[in-house]
Parts: C-alpha cells; sequence; structure tokens
C-alpha cells in the first residue's frame, strides 16, 4: 500500500476522532417564557384567597386546545415561600407528552386571571399562556365562596403561544369533577428532573427542588457524595464532568475537593453551587409543600452523619407539624452493610435489593426498577406488611399509565412528575 | 451539540477526503491509461457501500464491527460503547439492481436491515444509487434488574453517491430517512405497541473502500445520526422527542 493511502487511511481516523469529539458539547436549558399583561399586574388585580384556590382545583374536559393538552387536564395549586412571600403556582398536568402549566392566578373583580408558561418535556416546545375565568362561568360563584360543582361548571378560557410571542392559540377548560385523593407519591428524580431534560434549573439543586412541586412532585430523590472534608453533599456522578458542571478545570471525584473548594470553584450547569443535604433538607421543609425526601446513596461509609442529618429534620418538622418523611436509599450490599453497622438501625430506609433484603433491614419502603414489572403479588405481600412500595424510575409516558392503572405501588419515581400526577390526580 | 458545529466539522471532513482523493487521483493517473469518459471502470476490488451496479447473480460481502457513541443524554456518565459484530452482503438481481442486506448484532442489540439498490454510473468517475431498506431491530433483556423485551420494524430511503478515485481506492457519501413503522416493548407483563409511521431522523454515512493490506482491503466508515430513536438503546427506554446525535463508526474486510 502507498503512504499516500496510508496517509489518507490515518487522516480518516484522525478526523473521524475529532468528528466524534463533539459530543464534548451540551444543549442549553429552555428558557422560561416570561408573559405579564397590565391587567394582571395592576394595582387592581389581587392575590387568590386560600379557599377559592382550593376551588379551583379539579379535573377539567378540554375543548379548545387538545392537540397540546389531550382531552383532559388536573389542575393542583402548589406554593413556594421565600422570607416572608408565599407565592402560590396552579400547575396544569396532561397525559400528552409531559406537556404541563405553571401559572399564576390574580383576581380583578369577579374575574379570574392566570398567566405563565407551559412546556413539553420530552422536547423543548414552550410558550407564553394566558386563562380567565369569567365572572359569567363560574368567576362570580368562585369569589363569592359557591360550590363549583352543579349546572353550571367552571370554564377556564385561554391561549398559549410558541416562545415569548402573545398567546394566541385557543384552549378552554371545563372542570369536571375534583382531584382524586388516594394517598400517592409522585416522586421527581433528582431533586425535580434531570438536567438533560434542559429545565430552567441542574438537577440535584436547591432550584430544582423549589420547582419540583410546581413539576406535580410531592417528593424528591436527591444523590448523596460525600466531600474530602465530610460534608454531604448533593451530586449525582461519579466524577465532576461537563455533564452536570461548567467548565472548571477541576477533574476528579466531589470526594477530592473540600466543601470549600467546591463552592468557590464549581457551578452547576445554570450557575448554581452544589448544595449541602442540610441546606437542602432546611428548604424543603420550610420552602415546599414537598412530603418525602428519597436521600439516594451515592458514598461508602459517613452514614451515619447521614442519619444523624435524617433524625435532626424528622424531628423539626414533626416540631412544626410537618408531614416529612425523609428515607435512607440503600440502592447496593455495600449501602446495606453501612446502613446494619449503625448503632440506631431504626431509620426510616428504603431498600431498591430484595425483598428478604428488605425485611431483614426492616425497610419502611422496597423500591424496585420498573423494569422488573409490576410483580403485583409481592407488593401486596409487602404492603400488608406494613410497608410501601416504589418503583423507579419511570419516564416513559405510555407505561406510566399502564402502571397507575393496573400496577400496586404506592409512588413512581420519574423524570416526568408531571405525568405521574396527571394520571394520579385525575384517576378515579 | 450545536447543530451548525457538526456540520462544520462534517464539511471540513469532507473536504479532507476529497483533496487527498484528488491527490490520489491525480497520482493514478500519471501511472494508468486515462479512461473512457462517461463510463466508469470496474471498482478493481470488492465493494459493500460503493453505488455501483453488481451484475446478475454476482454475491459481495464484508464482516467488521461497529462501535456506536451513544449521547449522554441518553446514557448520562456511563460512555460504554459495546462493539456489535456487522455483516453486509450484497446479491446482484439485475444489470442495475441488487439487493443490500446489513446484520448487526450483540446479544442486546441487533438489527437486520434489507432492502433493493438500483445503481448507475453517471460519469467517468461518480455512480449514483438510490434504495430502501427495512430494518428489524430486537433484543431481550433480563438480569436482577430488568425483564424486558423489544422490537421494531424501520425503513430506510437511501440515496448514495460514490466517487471512484481509482479501481483501487472508492468513496461514498450515503444520506438516508429515518421511518419508524413499528414498535413494541415489554416489561414483565406489561406491553406497549406504536403502529402509525413517524419520522425519526435522518443521517449520513461517509465510508471509504480500498486496499489495506497486500491483497487485502478494507471497509472504513462513519455515519452520523440525527434522530429522535434509536433501537440500539431500546433497554433505557429514552424519552426524547428532539434529534441527538449517535455517530457510528464501522471497519469491515470483505469476504
Amino acid at each position: 500500500m502507498s503512504v499516500r493511502r496510508y496517509t489518507l487511511l490515518t487522516g480518516y481516523i484522525l478526523l473521524t476522532g475529532w468528528l466524534l469529539g463533539c459530543q464534548t458539547d451540551y444543549e442549553k436549558m429552555v428558557p422560561v417564557p416570561a408573559l405579564r399583561s397590565p391587567a394582571f399586574s395592576s394595582p387592581e388585580a389581587r392575590p387568590l384567597p386560600a379557599p377559592l384556590l382550593r376551588a379551583v382545583e379539579g379535573v377539567y374536559a378540554v375543548s379548545d386546545g387538545a392537540n397540546l393538552v389531550g382531552g383532559q387536564v388536573a389542575l393542583k395549586w402548589t406554593y413556594l415561600i421565600q422570607g416572608r412571600d408565599t407565592t402560590h403556582y396552579l400547575s396544569v398536568f396532561t397525559g400528552r407528552e409531559a406537556v404541563f402549566f405553571v401559572l399564576e392566578g390574580r383576581r380583578v373583580g369577579n374575574t379570574l386571571l392566570f398567566e405563565g408558561y407551559w412546556r413539553k418535556l420530552l422536547n423543548t416546545d414552550t410558550g407564553t399562556a394566558r386563562f380567565t375565568i369569567p365572572a359569567e362561568q363560574g368567576g362570580s360563584r368562585l369569589v363569592s365562596g359557591e360550590p363549583v360543582t352543579g349546572l353550571l361548571p367552571i370554564t377556564l378560557q385561554g391561549t398559549y403561544s410558541y416562545g415569548d410571542a402573545e398567546p394566541v392559540f385557543s384552549v378552554t377548560f371545563t372542570y369536571q369533577r375534583p382531584l382524586n385523593t388516594r394517598p400517592f407519591a409522585i416522586l421527581a428524580h433528582r431533586g425535580g428532573g434531570r438536567t438533560s431534560d434542559l429545565l430552567p434549573a441542574s438537577e440535584n439543586s436547591v432550584e430544582m427542588i423549589r420547582l419540583a412541586s410546581r413539576l406535580g412532585a410531592t417528593g424528591i430523590e436527591i444523590d448523596i457524595r460525600f466531600t474530602k472534608d465530610g460534608v454531604p453533599v448533593l451530586y449525582h456522578d461519579e466524577q465532576l464532568n461537563l455533564r452536570l458542571l461548567k467548565k472548571s478545570g477541576l477533574v476528579g471525584t466531589v470526594g477530592d475537593y473540600t466543601y470549600q473548594q467546591l463552592t468557590t470553584m464549581v457551578q452547576l450547569m445554570h450557575g448554581e453551587r452544589i448544595p449541602t443535604l442540610t441546606e437542602v433538607l432546611e428548604t424543603v421543609l420550610t420552602q415546599t409543600p414537598l412530603q418525602l425526601v428519597w436521600l439516594d446513596t451515592k458514598y461508602q461509609g459517613g452514614m451515619e452523619t447521614v442519619r444523624d442529618i435524617q433524625q435532626a429534620y424528622r424531628q423539626k418538622a414533626a416540631a412544626m407539624g410537618r408531614k416529612l418523611d425523609i428515607l435512607i436509599g440503600l440502592p447496593d450490599e455495600q449501602s446495606v452493610q453501612q446502613y446494619e453497622q449503625l448503632a440506631d438501625p431504626s431509620a426510616p430506609a428504603l431498600c431498591e435489593l430484595t425483598v428478604e433484603t428488605v425485611r431483614r433491614v426492616d425497610a419502611s419502603v422496597w423500591a424496585p426498577r420498573w423494569t422488573l414489572g409490576q410483580q403485583t403479588e409481592t407488593i401486596q405481600a409487602l404492603q400488608a406488611e406494613g410497608r410501601r412500595v416504589f418503583t423507579w424510575t419511570l419516564d416513559d409516558p405510555v407505561y406510566i399509565e399502564q402502571y397507575m392503572n393496573q400496577g400496586r405501588f404506592d409512588g413512581i419515581l420519574s423524570n416526568y412528575p408531571s405525568v405521574i400526577a396527571f394520571y394520579h390526580y385525575a384517576g378515579q | 451539540m450545536p447543530l451548525y458545529r457538526l456540520f462544520f466539522r462534517l464539511s471540513v471532513f469532507l473536504v479532507f477526503l476529497l483533496m487527498v482523493a484528488t491527490g490520489v487521483s491525480v497520482q493514478a493517473q500519471r501511472h494508468r491509461p486515462r479512461l473512457p469518459r462517461t463510463i466508469m471502470a470496474r471498482p478493481d476490488m470488492p465493494f459493500v457501500y460503493f453505488p455501483y451496479p453488481l451484475g446478475k447473480k454476482r454475491w459481495m460481502g464484508s464482516l467488521g464491527l461497529a462501535f456506536t457513541v451513544p449521547p449522554r443524554a441518553v446514557t448520562e456518565e456511563f460512555q460504554v460503547t459495546v462493539p456489535r459484530s456487522d455483516l453486509t452482503v450484497l446479491r446482484g438481481l439485475s444489470k442495475h439492481i441488487y439487493l443490500s442486506a446489513r446484520l448487526t448484532a450483540q446479544g442486546l442489540q441487533n438489527h437486520l436491515s434489507i432492502g433493493p439498490r438500483y445503481a448507475r454510473p453517471v460519469s467517468e468517475r461518480i455512480s449514483l444509487s438510490i434504495g430502501d431498506d427495512f430494518g428489524l431491530w430486537g433484543g431481550i433483556l433480563r438480569s436482577s434488574q430488568f425483564n424486558s423485551q423489544g422490537f421494531g420494524l424501520l425503513n430506510y430511503p437511501t440515496v448514495s453517491l460514490g466517487y471512484q478515485v481509482d479501481p483501487q481506492l472508492l468513496l461514498t457519501l450515503k444520506a438516508e430517512v429515518i421511518l419508524n413503522l413499528y414498535n413494541f416493548s415489554k416489561v414483565g407483563q406489561v406491553a406497549t405497541k406504536t403502529n402509525a409511521m413517524q419520522l425519526e431522523g435522518a443521517g449520513v454515512t461517509m465510508a471509504m473502500e480500498q486496499p489495506f493490506y497486500g491483497r487485502k482491503h478494507v471497509l472504513l466508515g462513519f455515519r452520523a445520526l440525527y434522530t429522535n430513536f434509536n433501537w440500539q438503546f431500546w433497554a433505557l427506554f429514552p424519552t426524547f422527542d428532539r434529534r441527538l446525535f449517535y455517530p457510528e463508526l464501522f471497519i469491515g474486510f470483505y469476504l
């Protein structure tokens, strides 16, 4: 073979490697479109009182806009406390392609206004949205405190857009029935969602946890690792990498650096700090309505520290009258051994291993992977023992529907908690 | 990754191949008589990508390996590339029409595509083909964490442009569209299927077929897929409805 052909072959291989090197860049987050109409921002626009918020919640039939949201949606309020301010958000959950809306509400006279944005989590579609409940279509009755059920159901008339444009596409929701109130844990993966779904906050960040309940979550799963100086922090991957972090020049693991070094030199994908476990539990307890935190164990050694923090925040929640389960996750045999060596092995735990291991460590929750199937008989046996069963990490909307309709789980962990929320709240 | 950057890199790649090919071509012309214009000489080597009429009842084949680099959105921190066996076989049906079949398999990720090609030289050095392949993929995953199986049917309309640098150096640029026709998956006892035809994405393949060592020849290829769905990652049940970049490398030796 001639030298020239060797050159061609070598060049081909080198250039192919260079082409594959494209993979080091990542997609940017999908920005949240901003919308504020003069009516919504005017001094006459007043916040909605609590009884009125509850009255708007429910399952609604969709007439216009079914191509975006499907034939039915579930409307649920949530809140975020920051300092002395409490902001209420109305989330609209749908069963179509993980589309959800996040709206804020105001009252102008007997008309209710809602404005915000929508996002399709399966891709990057997003846009603004605006709804009203006119006085004659339920607004007056809601403001006066009358029940919403009856011959004249309330109707949300709205429009939505793509991107930051003024909303022009029609969408109409008509009240059908109250939300399903059966207890069910809607668990959001990595604090609320993955960075790869291009949400406006990074996974395992305080900002993502503040967002979680708007995405439908009633609980969150977070990933715990230890820094070099023994501080438990939230970070998923083994290595510091550009999948989760902005460029910093640091290489190695979280455990190779002190907490001080990480906070000064490393930023998560959207500019946030890597948070400590304490900081996150404080946020959950004092700022959100979240009721469950699953502490996924990504560390070796240090479970006593995590257990102590767990106990402290369980006591703090009880003192505040807040329902908050904090579970130590046991994903493998190593973590089970660590758990069994604790001086107080009664710390509430969630075990992902076999049923026998769940019983041996007396875990309050069994969490099998969803790809093992529905395992109905085993689940019922564990439930009869007073345990709960969560499955993870189920994202496929078609399988979510089937698991919600046929499964016997007490909770589902997902990157798309809004889809779980839809099938749960709209269930009968 | 920004699309413009991929196109930039693909363009540079293509320009490199053409520049080297032109150089080789000039070199080759110094040593052999010029071919009659408008008629491409039959390649003096086996080929499976180059779009040239195979001839009735003739066989051609290659066996090698294919590697796909998974997008981080799908496999996150686990960037493991497991090679698959890669068998390509051509069978001439008439002067210009032949069947092309490709089997890539490794147990968990298996795919068989088969379809007709119509190939025709259009100048001294350039040859074209059009084709339409049907692909069947499938796999079973049973372990302590999985009880899953899946299979599906895809369709790939293709167009190939071949440039014969000399009878022993063939460059091919192939464009394809990926249509999803049918998907079935089962987890435990729960099964789902979809059978609406859907455009998933498109791909470009650049293949080089040339002598390797002694009388052997080698096929080297790079396939860039931009697709919503890639059958290779069925077991992860990815849900992204946005086109992700799947680079694939393959190498083959002729049978």
